[in-house]
């Protein structure tokens, strides 16, 4: 593969080489990290980072083997280092997962958040337990559609399934989500009735807002609500 | 990196969708606990969505090279096989000539450019640097090229012919020349025929029949092929001007016969028209007779084709003819300058607007960028991103028109949705400003921003200054010109400048300023009433005004014998 001779040239410090990878591959990385959030001069920072670590030895580039295109692996290089780069120590002192937390701030319903403060522990403990017994696909499948804002068909591109499937692994994850949390609920905080379809119905819309939620990037383009595939050539 | 995280390799193929599900889940199980690796993972396939230059998921948009009836032309890498190519953006409405387009990529010839993919809608075709022909007519080209040009591209129109296919908008604007100089035919069978049955093409350039709402056919192509071919000859379309005398006979008898009102007066195909077209100049021909046909010819079309070919055009006014009354000195013509597309105003920095009140609408002129100052916390919904896309950062967000259409953008602050219509068209445009100037005065026109500017003849009017969205003019010299503002809002401003002439009329004095006056050589000059200018006499042809009150009053030109010869009036401020 050609993309493998050209990062071997770049290592061997090949300048025409290594002017095109800035060229080409290196500087629309920061539109990366733009829409990261980073600022102009803080993008300009990492890019030159991504650039020490790619070439300078032991050069990061001479690890790539080739086996995926060479700018989506840089992407992945740069992106890895840009969430490295912005990980605050807040972010870092966090141990729960972050559907976690999605689900645990405060809901719209004064009722529920009212419940929530009486049984807050009890809420999350319940809540982690439900959304643990989730196969490990299913739960990703929830992180990438709430946490990453993917699309059903971006899910299922990663899958190699079809997008049906991939809705049918949501929404059955969810229903058993639901089903385990309301059970719980009844068996440990003694919920019933009204209180408890109210706090159900609060996950549920909860789970929905998280669906719309970007936590790289507050500004992009949402999904696009076409159904069909777009942009494919035939 | 934690040393037990995905590989990056392994992350951009699942990323792709190229990893078999027994390597899949064993990444699950990594993903299920490390977000960093998820969130790499999410951005990779994200890439595509977020931005606004991929299209159809492998051709990276570059420069804007063109804007087309149909759609946008731009620049583009194709990442998946790493070349150049064109990718070409089509309008939402009818995806019917798509289907077209799926049966162009299978011709093949050397006068036609390549189309290589067709998507939803776009079509991604060879990248073709040249100019247009136009473009390429407009630079004084010799006859026997614009022959040879002409004749490669009813070549390229024949074969797709024989293939049963119709271009429907053939003219200058669709025959590319390459850099080796050959003619290159794009946009094939894009024409779109709307819902409503009325056509789309070029009036100029359509039959008869075409304008009568008949879609077009092997036929129309035909006349339209023998109006670009009378344009590429005599510089203007049928009926507005005349063929050079020293075209061949059977030229001409190409261009009579192709451009009959009824369709079967025609060639009965492109090919039959190119043996004529190709038959070799008979030079025993009286050259009278050819004049004559040219002479009927013209005056035939002339008939036929005034009132069925209306021509909008935005073009800026001819440069007038310099009144007589202009002054003598700067004589020479200057070059008309037209800052087409100009890099400068491209590459400027954006005004950063503030966003007008949801609900209004927000025009964009086609190919631009207009920037707007975020609100705190914003999530963006596009209801088409093939449209118009939206991308920035804490400081700007940027609106990118891709594309002609009309389309909902929705900004979302604190729980609260607010929407926008946003409008991306030709320009639109605007009642023109008549503006009287007198030399060396200057002209303001305030816009949102500019992508490109158009002055009729810059030696009466030009640019002075540009800061931001605001252009000024300053008056150069006694004439009248226009210039053409087109606005990233997409606005076609027009300013008819009228410069008036600083003399011999009125001679302008201001109290205190000495006043330089050229006069023949010799002469003297005798002031009425006298007193209110001293003169003094600086030269063989030149006197020095100095004028004392202010007044009004004439100025006396004597010759050497003291007899009057001409005289002035003069006002004094």
């Amino acid at each position: 593969m050609d993309e493998l001779a050209f990062a071997r040239s770049c290592v061997a410090g090949d300048a025409e080489a290594i002017a095109r990878l800035d060229r080409e591959f290196l500087s629309p990385l920061k539109n990366v990290f733009r829409s990261m959030h980073f600022d102009a001069s803080a993008s300009d920072e990492l890019l030159q980072q991504v650039r020490e670590r790619l070439l300078v030895a032991p050069a990061r580039l001479e690890t790539f083997r080739g086996t995926a295109p060479l700018s989506a692996w840089l992407r992945a290089v740069a992106t890895r280092m840009a969430l490295n780069a912005r990980r605050d120590p807040f972010e870092a002192g966090r141990t729960g997962d972050a559907v976690l937390e999605l689900v645990s701030v405060a809901g719209p319903a004064a009722e529920v958040r009212m419940l929530r403060l009486e049984h807050a522990s009890t809420f999350a403990e319940v809540f982690r337990e439900a959304f643990r017994s989730l196969s490990a696909r299913e739960r990703n499948a929830l992180r990438l559609q709430c946490l990453d804002a993917l699309t059903l068909e971006q899910i299922a591109t990663i899958y190699s399934v079809n997008k049906a499937t991939v809705s049918r692994w949501i929404s059955s994850a969810r229903e058993s989500l639901e089903k385990r949390v309301r059970n719980s609920l009844v068996e440990r905080v003694g919920l019933s009735g009204a209180e408890l379809d109210s706090f159900i119905v609060a996950l549920r819309s909860q789970l929905e807002l998280a669906s719309l939620l970007r936590t790289q990037s507050s500004v992009g383009a949402l999904p696009h609500p076409d159904p069909s595939p777009r942009g494919r050539g035939e | 990196m934690n040393a037990s995280c995905l590989d990056d390799e392994l992350i951009a193929r699942i990323a792709r969708g190229l990893v078999p599900e027994a390597e899949l889940s064993t990444a699950d199980d990594h993903l299920d606990g490390c977000e960093v690796c998820r969130r790499v993972l999410a951005s990779l396939v994200n890439e595509g969505a977020h931005d606004s230059r991929m299209v159809g998921e492998r051709y990276e948009l570059g420069a804007l090279v063109g804007a087309g009836a149909h759609g946008l032309v731009w620049e583009a890498r194709d990442v998946k096989l790493e070349r150049r190519v064109a990718v070409k953006l089509m309008r939402h409405q009818s995806n019917a000539p798509l289907s077209e387009a799926r049966l162009m990529a299978r011709v093949s010839h050397p006068s036609v450019v390549q189309v290589f993919d067709v998507g939803d809608r776009f079509v991604a075709m060879e990248f073709v640097g040249g100019p247009t022909l136009r473009t390429w007519l407009a630079k004084q080209q010799p006859l026997a090229e614009r022959l040879r040009v002409m004749r490669e591209a009813g070549d390229a129109l024949a074969a797709v012919h024989r293939s049963g296919l119709v271009h429907r908008d053939f003219k200058p604007d669709n025959v590319l020349i390459d850099a080796s100089g050959r003619a290159r035919v794009t946009d094939f069978g894009l024409a779109q025929t709307e819902g409503d049955g009325s056509v789309g093409g070029t009036p100029a350039y359509m039959a008869p029949e075409q304008l009568a709402g008949k879609a077009g056919d092997q036929k129309s192509d035909q006349y339209a092929f023998c109006v670009t071919l009378f344009e590429a000859l005599a510089g203007k379309r049928p009926g507005k001007g005349e063929l050079p005398s020293e075209i061949s006979s059977s030229v001409q008898s190409v261009i009579e016969r192709g451009l009959s009102k009824d369709p079967h007066a025609r060639f009965a195909s492109m090919d039959e028209l190119l043996v004529t077209f190709n038959t070799p100049p008979r030079s025993r021909w009286p050259w009278f007779a050819a004049l004559a046909a040219v002479l009927v010819l013209s005056i035939s079309l002339a008939a036929t084709l005034n009132s069925t070919t209306p021509t909008p055009e935005l073009k800026p006014v001819a440069p007038p003819q310099p009144k007589s009354n202009a002054p003598p000195t700067e004589k020479k013509a200057a070059p008309t300058k037209a800052l087409q597309l100009d890099r400068d105003f491209l590459e400027e920095e954006p005004l950063i607007e503030t966003l007008p009140p949801a609900g209004s609408e927000i025009a964009l002129a086609a190919g631009c960028v207009r920037s707007f100052k975020p609100p705190r916390a914003t999530r963006v919904f596009i209801e088409d991103d093939f449209i118009v896309n939206v991308a920035g950062n804490a400081d700007e967000l940027q609106f990118i028109a891709r594309t002609f259409g009309t389309t909902k953008v929705s900004l979302e602050t604190n729980g609260k949705k607010r929407t926008w219509t946003v409008v991306v068209r030709e320009p639109k445009e605007v009642a023109a400003t008549r503006v009287q100037l007198k030399p060396e005065q200057t002209y303001s026109v305030e816009t949102i921003g500019l992508h490109r500017l158009s002055i009729g003849d810059s030696s009466v009017v030009d640019v002075s200054s540009r800061e931001g969205g605001t252009v000024t003019f300053q008056a150069l010299k006694a004439g009248r010109t226009n210039a053409l503002l087109w606005t990233n809002d997409a606005q076609r401003i027009e300013v008819v400048f009228e410069v008036a002439a600083p003399g011999p009329g009125v001679v302008q004095l201001e109290v205190g300023v000495q006043h330089v006056l050229k006069v023949e050589p010799f002469d003297k000059v005798r002031v009425k009433p006298e007193g209110r200018v001293s003169v003094e006499i600086v030269g063989y042809t030149e006197v020095l005004l100095l004028p004392r009150e202010v007044g009004e009053g004439t100025l006396e030109f004597l010759d050497d014998d003291g007899k009057p010869v001409e005289s002035r009036a003069f006002r004094v401020r």
